[in-house]
């Protein structure tokens, strides 16, 4: 018997093989909708996702080589005046490097003395980006840490400046992070400065959307924009991104908003995946931000994150080392 | 159990696609657009082997798909089976004796699967708009797999192509 893919069967035949393919294809599809996360399908999904992260390991070096790449190009095509402006940037970012030492310093000071890790602290978990999806409809990476790190499904995931994502999927050793870009991602965020509530949603471009926010709250460009922890989908009070446009139009009276995320991911890039949250910030958080559209942003962030963890998958990975810090932005100078 | 040299190749092939997708794939996006290394592969082979050319290879490739990318099961397996085979069907009955046809039928076989797989996902709960869908993935994806399609059918033309003597209509790249 050949091993043949081909079937050089007769067409009567091959029509028969196609007709039952298809039909066993939309089988899977319907079931796989209708089963849910804890479903057979989604856990055969979960372990041959997870059998992939080997290779998608391998391609971690390859994006940080054409990340390289791309560095180079944009490097070697930069004209004059750009160098020039690169130049007195380098010079800023010294000077701010050399302040944020500073500010490093004081900060472990403050925390050892004031023990901020049990009154308002971040307590998580240090992971590697080792893999990104795979296919165009998900943005989703995959991190080296899993269960056996603590790492449980729906935690809050940051990068060194502000939120990039929730866990999605949790495996052993690896868990998949589905993107805020995602667009289906949402998260219950607030303004830090008038402490209005609203959801910032994904989008196919990437780009996030400031939505569900009160008419005679809107945020002027430049506000800081902080998770709310409202429908505790994602813990309270880390940074999200800033306003970067307020377009209102007689149309759509809360216009359309758009955030700057803080951080974006990159190959082989370290996250920090967020275990626990101190009582006491939290409820300061979720205290402040009780406001008329309060309950209106818990059911949207209920029913974002519900859609957020529904594509999961997994891969697998190394272990992690675990770190607490004072808060989100103390974690970054402490890592 | 035999094992063809042609179908060794294809088998080698597959597997290269596969790897490809997970290691490369993510790595080399142009904005939204990502290649789909095994609708490439699949297509190509429709193309080359459109005689003797299956359901059974777009089936369980499009299977592997999507359990290993985290989409809707089912989705990519019915999209690539029915377009793959489709693409075969009516190509073996074109008179196709240049490069364009080939190229042209493989870009309108990835078309219709992109969408018919945007579609599925659609239905399945996608939260987007078809418009936003077709402007932002699969128009995108669509350009970057033809493209990837054509360069690599030169090298599937040599490879992909059956041992035994086929069907004067079948492609033999000059």
């Amino acid at each position: 018997m050949p091993l043949n893919f081909q079937q050089g069967s007769s067409p009567a035949s091959q029509r028969l093989v196609l007709a039952v393919l298809l039909v066993v294809s939309i089988v899977l599809v319907g079931v796989y909708s209708h089963e849910g996360d804890a479903g057979v399908l989604h856990g055969i999904q979960n372990v041959v996702a997870a059998s992939t992260t080997p290779a998608q390991r391998a391609g971690a070096g390859v994006g940080a080589a054409t990340e390289s790449l791309g560095d180079l190009a944009t490097d070697a095509t930069a004209d004059a005046s750009t160098m020039s402006a690169l130049k007195e940037q380098n010079e800023q970012l010294r000077a701010m490097l050399a302040d944020a030492e500073e500010y490093r310093l004081e900060a472990e000071r403050l925390q050892s003395l004031l023990n901020m890790e049990q009154t308002s602290g971040v307590t998580g978990v240090s992971a590697q980006v080792v893999g990104k999806s795979a296919d165009a409809w998900n943005q989703t990476v995959t991190v080296d840490a899993g269960t056996a790190d603590g790492v449980e499904t729906g935690m809050t995931v940051m990068g060194s400046t502000g939120v990039i994502g929730q866990i999605s999927h949790a495996d052993e050793h690896s868990s998949t992070v589905r993107l805020l870009t995602d667009p289906n991602s949402g998260a219950a965020v607030m303004i830090q400065s008038s402490r209005a509530n609203g959801i910032v949603r994904g989008s196919l471009d990437g780009t996030l959307y400031l939505q569900d926010i009160d008419e005679d709250e809107i945020p002027a460009v430049g506000d800081v924009v902080i998770t709310s922890g409202l429908g505790g989908s994602y813990a309270a009070g880390l940074i999200v991104g800033t306003v970067v446009s307020v377009n209102k139009t007689a149309s759509n009276s809360t216009g359309t908003i758009i955030v700057e995320p803080n951080d974006q991911v990159r190959s082989l890039e370290d996250v920090i995946i967020v275990t626990g949250k101190s009582t006491t910030q939290s409820t300061s958080a979720t205290t402040a931000s009780q406001s008329a559209s309060a309950s209106s942003s818990v059911s949207s962030a209920q029913s974002a994150s519900a859609s957020s963890s529904s594509a999961a998958r997994s891969q697998s990975s190394s272990a992690s080392s675990t770190f607490s810090s004072s808060a989100a932005t103390a974690t970054s100078t402490t890592r | 159990m035999s094992l063809s040299r042609d179908n060794l190749y294809m088998i080698i092939g597959a597997v290269v696609a596969v790897l490809l997708q997970f290691i490369l794939a993510p790595h080399i996006a142009i904005g939204n657009a990502l290649p789909n290394f095994v609708a490439v592969f699949v297509f190509l082979c429709a193309i080359v082997r459109c005689q003797t050319f299956g359901p059974v290879l777009p089936f369980v490739l499009g299977l592997l798909y999507d359990l290993a990318c985290g989409g809707v099961v089912g989705a990519m397996a019915f999209s690539l089976t029915l377009f793959a085979y489709l693409t075969a069907r009516v190509f073996s009955t074109m008179d196709n004796d240049t490069v364009f046809m080939p190229i042209a039928t493989m870009a309108a076989g990835i078309l219709l699967c992109e969408l018919s797989y945007g579609i599925i996902l659609l239905i399945c709960g996608y939260d987007a708009g078809f418009g936003g869908v077709l402007l932002h993935i699969i128009l995108p994806c669509f350009l970057y797999n033809a493209i990837l399609a054509a360069v690599l059918f030169p090298l599937a033309a040599r490879l992909f192509v059956n041992d035994e003597p086929t069907n004067p209509n079948v492609t033999r790249l000059r």
